[in-house]
């Protein structure tokens, strides 16, 4: 294992890039011994975030990529998704209320609130060309001392 | 991701197994439909599902709103802790009947 590893892979900005994310997702956490438990995470937090950008943050007909860049350092996994699309702050959209009796529950807002409560940390930034975010999972005890 | 569907005594027992993501939600949810609209009385074996985002939690829930509009059953079972943890957050195990395994899906009280 690499201590202070990292990994960043481009994937073209669609749905059909998700099992190549995931796949690219379970090597990093492999080779960097995260735990299943936090890897799971990871994989599902990621693949909400990059089918948000998919979803909402194109429209122009063009031809986008999504740059996702893994790093584990000081017991934590920090993961920055980089887009070109238009701006778009997830952390702004409303999110579902998971107390609503069924016949008010609607599908949207599910994935950011998945994202929110899986993960430890997230963090959006407006660039000049496109859209940046940063998310952090921590690692347990057991994780950190390896 | 599979799907399987069986019978079991008055059941249709629906098997979803291995990854369901945002790419193949959809054909997920359209099967969902299909058996939604002619099955009264589901059991979903999860057993074998091994991840479920946003999009296919989605899918159930259509389901689940098609069965309860038809006065009918719907339970899962088999769900592994890491997907039980999506269904907490999501909160879905306050909506679908969620049990251990097959046998105590079955005999649940209606």
């Amino acid at each position: 294992m690499n201590p202070g590893g990292n990994m960043e892979a481009r994937f073209p900005g669609t749905l059909e890039s998700l099992p190549l994310l995931h796949d690219a997702v379970a090597r990093f956490c492999g080779g960097q011994a995260v735990r299943p438990d936090a890897a799971f995470k990871i994989d599902l937090a990621l693949e909400e975030v990059f089918s948000n950008i998919v979803r909402h943050g194109y429209g122009d007909g063009r031809p986008h990529e999504i740059t996702v860049r893994l790093e584990r350092r000081r017991g934590r996994v920090r993961i920055q998704v980089d887009d070109d699309g238009r701006p778009f702050d997830p952390l702004l959209a409303p999110e579902a209320d998971v107390a609503a009796p069924l016949d008010e529950r609607r599908p949207g807002g599910l994935g950011i609130h998945l994202v929110r409560r899986l993960l430890d940390q997230i963090r959006y930034q407006r660039r000049p060309d496109g859209n940046r975010l940063i998310l952090v999972k921590r690692l347990g005890a057991e994780e950190r001392s390896t | 991701m599979t799907i399987r569907e069986s019978k079991t005594d008055s059941f249709a027992l629906l098997g979803i197994g291995g990854r369901v993501d945002s790419l193949n939600a959809e054909t997920l949810k359209g099967r969902l439909q299909e058996i939604g609209q002619r099955e009264a009385r589901i059991l979903v074996d999860c057993t074998a599902l091994e991840y479920i985002g946003s999009a296919g939690l989605g899918a159930l829930l259509v389901l689940l709103k098609l069965v309860r509009k038809q006065g009918g059953t719907l339970r899962l079972f088999g769900l592994s802790p890491h997907i039980a943890e999506v269904f907490a957050i999501a909160g879905f195990d306050k909506l679908f009947a969620i049990f251990p395994d097959l046998e105590s899906a079955r005999q649940a009280a209606t």
